[in-house]
């Protein structure tokens, strides 16, 4: 009996083992590689200029030229808004991935973002029903031992990263990430975008594992938000909200 | 290692760690100039989205004056050395900042030196040669 009960508990233990194995391991605590060196290589992306279409290419300059100038540009984390995708993902503060069946979790220091990316073989909810949020829905796939993250509805709050280039409610991230070796995690994100972008485009970040002991820490930003002071004027108050265009969806 | 050496590498550690700050846009802090502010710490704010030092120091005519100090947020700062209790209320700190342009006494943290020498940085902090610490999400500072 007790044999019995014991073999029935190592058979179900099989089975959850056999369930939980994803091709590769991500778990743990990941920051950017110090080989990448910056959130956001600028000498590579000006390189590399964003794929804008024109009239998003002329919105950027501005934005660009009233953040160099210090002056007011939309930016969510001044409100308090989470970063979003794909910015959640600039490595800026480590990120914990958990590896669970049917889903890898990735917990991200900065505002404390949590991204569910579905691999149970679900799709995106159908276009009525979807949510628009900060993070996306996500749903993944493995390619070999590369995991592809599919992402879409998210919101046009979010900006790529500290340049602040805008994306729509239409954007479609893919996300392939890949461990080189067991401490290095190369994660490439393309962009696409029919309402701001010619065409599709890539960044990489590259990952490395944290440090013994380094993890992700708790971070409220209502703790102590104090936001710019600015003196309004009507070029002020556009920045108040991301670009109207951006918003497509009914 | 020279201490410029020593700045230079702490620099360098926290560019590879890809610091990013951008909760605002850093146009109200005159990035062309830094002062020193000596005084006595009268709060230390351990916060995000970031932390502050409020320190009291003496103008040129003699009246007490709180200087609003803000510094990055407490995740970057345990990452290059800080701690929460680096920094107590009656401790007399010498910081360098960049000022606020308005004029109003505060600014941003670039380094604080403490009383027995000890010397923490920010993550915006300037090299001697001239370099930037951390700056690569430090807004206007990615482009120049």
């Amino acid at each position: 009996m007790a044999v019995a009960l014991l073999l029935g508990a190592l058979s179900a233990q099989g089975a959850v083992k056999e369930k939980n194995l994803a091709p590769a391991d991500f778990s743990g605590v990941w920051v950017l590689s110090p080989k990448q060196g910056r959130t956001y290589d600028p000498d590579a992306q000006l390189k590399q200029q964003p794929p804008l279409k024109p009239e998003w290419k002329e919105q950027w300059d501005k934005t660009r030229a009233r953040q160099m100038a210090g002056m007011r540009i939309w930016d969510p984390l001044s409100r308090c808004l989470p970063p979003g995708m794909p910015r959640t993902m600039s490595g800026s503060y480590p990120m914990e991935i958990l590896m669970t069946p049917g889903r890898v979790t990735v917990l991200t220091e900065l505002y404390n973002e949590t991204r569910r990316i579905w691999t149970d073989g679900r799709g995106h909810p159908p276009p009525d029903e979807i949510e628009y949020t900060f993070v996306g829905d996500s749903v993944g796939h493995w390619e070999g031992d590369t995991l592809v993250i599919d992402t879409v509805a998210v919101r046009e709050e979010s900006v790529l990263d500290v340049m602040f280039i805008p994306h729509s409610d239409q954007a479609h991230f893919t996300e392939r990430a890949h461990l080189k070796n067991k401490d290095e995690l190369d994660w490439t994100i393309t962009m696409e975008d029919p309402v701001v972008y010619t065409r599709p485009w890539t960044v990489t970040r590259k990952f490395v594992r944290a440090a013994a002991g380094d993890g992700v820490r708790e971070f409220v930003c209502a703790e102590n938000n104090q936001p710019d002071k600015y003196v309004d004027s009507p070029e002020d108050a556009f920045y108040e909200h991301p670009d109207p265009r951006l918003k497509t969806r009914e | 290692m020279k201490a410029g050496q020593r700045w230079a590498a702490a620099v360098l550690l926290l560019c590879g760690s890809g610091v990013a700050l951008a909760h605002h846009s850093y146009g109200m802090f005159d990035r062309e100039n830094e002062r020193t502010v000596s005084g006595v710490v009268q709060e230390f704010q351990w916060t995000n989205p970031h932390s502050r030092l409020l320190v009291l120091a003496t103008d040129a005519k003699g009246a007490a004056q709180t200087w609003t100090i803000e510094i990055g947020p407490p995740g970057q700062l345990v990452r290059t050395g800080w701690k929460r209790n680096s920094v107590k209320p009656g401790d007399k700190v010498d910081v360098l900042i960049n000022p606020l342009k308005d004029g109003t006494p505060g600014g941003r943290l670039l380094m604080v030196t403490l009383a027995d020498g000890q010397k923490l940085y920010d993550v915006v902090f300037r090299t001697p040669d001239g370099g930037r610490g951390g700056a690569a999400g430090v807004g206007a500072e990615v482009h120049k």
